[in-house]
């Protein structure tokens, strides 16, 4: 450097494991929730957009969605943010044995909500696909919510996994609670959702 | 000026700058006022940058600084400057949407109505009428009297075209499944060419339409000829020529009224032969051009739904025999 | 959360000695592998920055071979240098390259490059990230020529719309090619956006508080931001909605069925306007650093250059059914389109203004840079004036869709992208490559390219009003057009000219340029501080800023922070408004996971074209390069967590 250098001030005391918004992970982690959750929000314009183009909704001679399915699932996911709460604590405290324990719920919470959406998409709809507009808008709406929840439980499987056999580092327990401010966002991103696929058409 | 160089411009019939209507007549007004505005606005913001580099170079030679109370003057004009673009930009807003008031409704209670529908790469024109007697099809040609407004109704068939006759109006899209409308009217007698303006696959650059704008008594005989069946074919040829149309992939796709076939796939030919243009505009409507376009349509225009037609030379003369008699 | 107050005065500027010893251990701290093996798993932003720039270039350069056949087969009228099929491939790919695969990934790229060194920090917030982006892009990118050289090029034009994109009315596989490259590509954007919001937002340099932020940066806030709410718009249509009607029979645009093609242009436009802005907000960006460097004096109204950026930022959401006014759509919805896109010319305009102010005032110095910066004023202006002019809904139906808009938006993104990009090459090749590029070449270049777009496009205006519509690969004899399109092609060849001449400049001067040293132009800001080229970690020790021009303020002593680890690759994270130091984050190295994750995706969407399985496979694959690219490596022992460990409350903070 050609220019002399002037020291204004040390930097070797700051954290280098912080939670929260002072973490960059946890920004990435906003990005993609921005990102997803405008997403979402245009499947749910698509959505009310193609609603105009039928007299009634669902179609005529196109059945009504089951709600029992999804009904249950919001119940699964709404308890599910209790155990998932009581795990970013667990991190933040350093307590590596509750964290282990609390991924292994919540992976065991996952596998079941992907499970049920499966049925909801298979079952509950009571619609293909290709039947016609209305099928496809509702397995848009559910496949893409379906799609994010799947990659979410390969991370959070990943990171029990991490967690029980591989080398911990300090920076995990981090991961561990923007993962938790993750998964917020996909039950809270669900509920309108679930009322525009499976309440919606019976109100139309 | 550029505009002003015949030389270089193109066909006066299919251009905004040669309005022959009220609608198109109102927006290159628009036009002239805008370009003329555009001109001041940015000959004044390049004259603005020439002099701010002059200035700068001014001061640079006499080895001035920049005093201090230069910066309010500074924020002095850029807020003029701002507040100019304002204000320029709102006397064009308005303008523009007193304009576009005065250009939607029709101006009249029952119009003469045109259903035009879009195909690729060709359009199906229908005369509206009361009676079912009176309506009637045609392709890729509409007459329209001199003085009237003309309502069109919108519409296609597979893939979104957009109707666009420069000299009379903007253009409006026919998508399918979707009717739409719009009115026109010619203030002066002419042959004015549309073409299609949405990109519709293939043969887009080959999709056009003559406008042909008569006086009133002119456009009552051509509606009366179009309303009357198909002239019935008298000499030998021309008989020989129905049958090889009706007997051969023709018939399949083309209609001809006072005969079996009746197909809407392709343009109605009950009076191709009153037709300038063959082809959707591509071609003129003569013998010569009429055979090569039946016989190989692929090297007019490739991609075209027309199939090709291997006739022997004496079907094919005594076809378009028949077809030139369609008057 | 209040920060504690970890960061003391550090009165003494390391010593040459210990900056010798910390540089030997940065070195082996950011070695490469080195090689092909090394360029492949760099995780380095100016090394993927670089391919990044150079392979939107190369896009630039296809996409514009198919703009030379295109205006050689409309130089004369029923033209036989390619039929109707082949030309609607090249235009669509013309348009798509210039679009998804130069305009704005190219913006990218150099943001890539640019942004850390400007905000002084020493990486991108996500380097692993970044780099999958890149791969993404580039797999996206040679996906679109491939199948255009190999008859399989989209050809319903950029915006693909339905139903002729349709599976009814487009069969074969060309539109999924063009639906597939667009997923491509709007990853890569959004997993750059994503990058830069956090760069800037958390990786600033102590002191360089959101009012000294530079404005190219600031341009790149706005942009990604822009990207993050304007792209899944069209990631959805394009993926979700356009490919599954195509592949598995969905619905969502077939009218007999419920769908709607007025859908699909809702959701094209509501991201293809913000894009247009998207592409060139950065460029007003390029031309304030130029402008602010080559007249030596802070750029005037640096509040007013911010509120514009950020109010063109927002105002473009509202805008997109402007290019819908041939549909049917509400005159109320019309008229509130209108007044947006007349008003969004103000911001715009107060830009101008300020530029012309700080010209006046300043010291300009003509080099080619600046004369690209002036070139953009000049060339976009009329653009501007163009663009205001078609959002009147009357005028805009009579010259929508024809050459009227080719000109237009040619003018706009020549203009506001092309111009500035260039005089961005000028500017920061000697950072990148420590050599200058020639100035003599850069004004015959600068020139030809000046003369070059406006005998192309001018006369483009004068056909739109004659008639000659968009998107037609020949026209009749009887139209009279035959001259002005030729007058155009002509014009085409400078263009090609001009950008030849550009080439030889970037080779000869790369080679033997005049070596630049760190700041050849006296610049004031960050990435000026550093060596030319930049050492793998940017800075050591890093800057610390006082102002909002740092090189002038700071005279001849830099101020500095010391303390940052040089053992591993750390970057100091601050607060996102004032950019207080708040805690060191360790960044990953070296690692092939980004291209084994982007060669998933690729095999997940390519596959996509054939078969709706492609989504499983890719999905399992994925989940493979995700678990190697998360996996902990162990290789600080001190940082792991033992069971029972109790958190640290000075490392925790």
């Amino acid at each position: 450097m050609t220019q002399r250098l002037r020291g204004v001030m040390d930097l070797r005391g700051l954290p280098d494991v912080v939670f929260g918004s002072r973490d960059i992970m946890w920004w990435g982690t906003l990005g993609f929730v921005l990102i997803e959750g405008f997403t979402l929000a245009l499947c749910a314009a698509a959505y009310l957009y193609l609603t105009q183009n039928f007299p009634t909704w669902p179609p005529q001679n196109t059945p009504l969605p089951s709600v029992v399915a999804p009904t249950v699932q919001v119940v699964v996911m709404l308890v599910s943010l209790v155990p998932a709460a009581w795990t970013s604590r667990a991190a933040r405290r350093y307590d590596l044995g509750a964290v282990r324990i609390g991924l292994t719920i919540a992976t065991a919470f996952g596998i079941a909500i992907v499970g049920l959406r499966a049925w909801e998409l298979l079952v509950s709809l009571n619609v293909k696909w290709d039947a016609n507009a209305y099928g496809s808008v509702q397995w848009l709406v559910l496949g893409a919510h379906a799609t994010l929840l799947a990659v979410e439980l390969v991370e959070i499987a990943g990171m029990m996994l991490i967690f029980w056999i591989a080398p911990v580092e300090e920076k995990h327990l981090s991961d561990v609670t923007d993962m938790v401010f993750y998964w917020y966002f996909m039950v809270l991103s669900w509920l309108p959702l679930y009322v525009l696929c499976f309440w919606l058409p019976r109100w139309l | 000026m550029l505009l002003q160089l015949p030389s270089v411009r193109g066909a006066p019939n299919q251009s905004v700058l040669e309005s022959s209507g009220p609608l198109a007549d109102r927006v290159e007004s628009l036009w002239w006022f805008a370009l003329i505005t555009a001109s001041l606005v940015y000959l004044v913001t390049m004259g603005a940058l020439w002099w701010a580099a002059a200035h700068a170079r001014r001061r640079e030679q006499r080895g001035e600084e920049l005093p201090m109370d230069d910066e309010r003057r500074m924020t002095r004009g850029v807020t003029l400057a701002v507040g100019a673009t304002v204000v320029v930009l709102l006397v064009f807003l308005v303008t523009d949407l007193s304009v576009g008031r005065t250009l939607d409704p029709v101006p009249r209670a029952h119009p003469i109505t045109i259903e035009l529908t879009g195909k690729q790469w060709w359009w199906d024109v229908t005369y509206a009428d009361t009676s079912p007697q009176g309506r009637f099809t045609t392709a890729n040609e509409i007459h329209v009297p001199v003085g009237e407004p003309v309502l069109f109704v919108l519409n296609a068939r597979d893939v979104i075209h957009s109707f666009w006759a420069p000299n009379l109006a903007g253009k409006k899209d026919l998508i399918p499944g979707y009717t739409q409308s719009m009115w026109f009217q010619a203030d002066t007698a002419g042959d004015y060419r549309a073409q299609c303006a949405e990109f519709c696959g293939v043969q887009h650059a080959k999709m056009a339409l003559h406008v042909i704008a008569e006086p009133p008594e002119k456009y009552a005989q051509w509606v009366a000829a179009q309303r009357a069946p198909a002239t019935t074919a008298s000499d030998s040829v021309a008989v020989r020529g129905r049958e090889v149309f009706l007997a051969g992939q023709c018939a399949m796709c083309h209609a001809i009224t006072g005969t079996s076939a009746a197909s809407r796939n392709g343009p109605d030919l009950t009076h191709v032969a009153s037709r300038r243009t063959l082809a959707a505009g591509t071609l003129p409507n003569t013998r010569g051009a009429l055979a090569g376009w039946i016989v190989d349509p692929q090297q007019v225009k490739p991609g075209a739904h027309m199939p090709s037609n291997q006739l022997p030379p004496s079907d094919l003369d005594a076809l378009l025999t028949y077809l030139q008699s369609l008057k | 959360m209040s920060t504690p107050l970890t960061v003391a005065p550090a009165p003494l500027a390391p010593s040459t000695d210990q900056y010798e010893a910390e540089t030997a251990e940065l070195t082996r701290t950011y070695a490469s592998h080195g090689g092909v093996w090394g360029w492949i798993t760099s995780v380095d932003h100016k090394s993927i920055g670089k391919r990044y720039i150079a392979t939107c270039f190369a896009w630039f350069a296809l996409a514009g071979v198919n703009a030379a056949i295109m205006r050689l087969q409309l130089a004369r009228p029923e033209s036989h240098i390619v039929g109707p099929d082949r030309y609607n491939q090249l235009f669509t790919v013309h348009g798509s390259a210039m679009m998804f695969l130069f305009a704005v990934p190219v913006m990218t790229a150099f943001a890539t490059y640019l942004i850390p060194l400007m905000v002084g920090t020493r990486e991108v917030a996500y380097p692993r990230l970044n780099s999958f982006g890149y791969y993404t892009f580039l797999i996206g990118g040679l996906f679109l020529f491939v199948g255009l050289y190999t008859n399989t090029g989209p050809d319903t034009g950029w915006f693909a719309y339905v139903p002729l994109s349709g599976p009814e009315y487009a069969p074969g596989k060309r539109v999924d090619v063009w639906a597939q490259v667009v997923t491509f590509t709007e990853i890569a954007a959004l997993v750059a956006a994503v990058e830069m919001i956090v760069t800037i937002l958390k990786m600033r340099a102590p002191g360089m508080s959101l009012n000294r932020i530079p404005l190219y940066v600031w341009s790149i806030l706005v942009v990604s931001f822009m990207i993050v709410f304007a792209m899944p718009s069209v990631a959805m249509a394009s993926t979700m909605m356009l490919a599954m009607d195509r592949l598995v029979a969905t619905h969502f645009f077939n009218r007999a069925e419920g769908g709607d093609p007025l859908l699909w242009q809702h959701l094209f436009w509501f991201f293809g306007h913000p894009e247009v802005y998207i592409m060139f907000i950065p460029g007003l960006g390029f031309v304030s650093s130029i402008i602010e460097t080559f007249t030596g004096r802070k750029i005037f109204g640096y509040p007013v250059m911010v509120m514009s950026l950020i109010v063109t930022g927002f105002v473009a959401f509202g805008l997109w059914v402007h290019h819908m006014f041939a549909t049917p759509i509400p005159q109320l919805g019309r008229t509130l389109f209108t007044a947006a896109s007349v008003l969004i010319a103000v911001p715009t305009g107060a830009q101008i203004f300020c530029w012309i102010a700080t010209i006046w005032s300043g010291r300009p110095r003509y080099t080619a840079a600046m004369l690209f910066a002036l070139g953009f004023i000049v060339v976009f202006t009329i653009g501007g004036m163009t663009g205001v002019m078609i959002a009147s809904v009357p005028f805009d139906l009579q010259v929508h869709d024809t050459y009227f808009i080719v000109a237009h938006f040619h003018y706009v993104i020549l203009g506001g992208v092309v111009f500035p990009l260039f005089g961005a090459c000028y500017y920061w090749f000697p950072k990148i490559t420590g050599r200058l590029m020639s100035e003599r070449l850069g004004k015959w270049h600068f020139w030809l390219f000046f003369v070059g777009v406006n005998v192309t496009f001018f006369p483009m205006h004068l056909l739109g009003f004659d008639g000659m519509p968009r998107r037609v690969y020949t026209y009749l004899p009887e139209m009279g057009w035959g001259r002005l399109n030729l007058l155009a092609t002509v014009g085409s060849w400078v263009i090609a000219a001009s950008v030849i001449v550009f080439v030889v400049n970037v080779v000869r001067s790369w080679t033997s340029g005049v070596v630049a040293g760190p700041n050849p132009w006296r610049a004031p800001g960050l990435e000026w501080a550093t060596t030319s080229p930049p050492p793998a970690w940017n800075f050591h020790p890093v800057p610390v800023v006082e102002g909002r021009a740092p090189l002038w303020e700071s005279g001849d002593e830099l101020p500095v922070a010391t303390g940052l680890a040089t053992d591993r690759r750390e970057v100091l994270i601050t607060t996102a408004l004032d950019a207080e130091p708040d805690n060191r984050h360790e960044h990953p190295g070296e690692s092939h996971w980004p291209l084994a994750m982007a060669i998933a995706v690729g095999v997940t969407f390519i596959g996509a074209i054939f078969t709706p399985w492609a989504y499983v496979v890719g999905f399992a694959l994925s989940a493979v390069a995700f678990a190697g690219w998360g996996w902990p490596r162990g290789t600080h022992p001190e940082d792991e967590l033992a069971p029972g460990k109790v958190p640290d409350t000075r490392r925790s903070a």
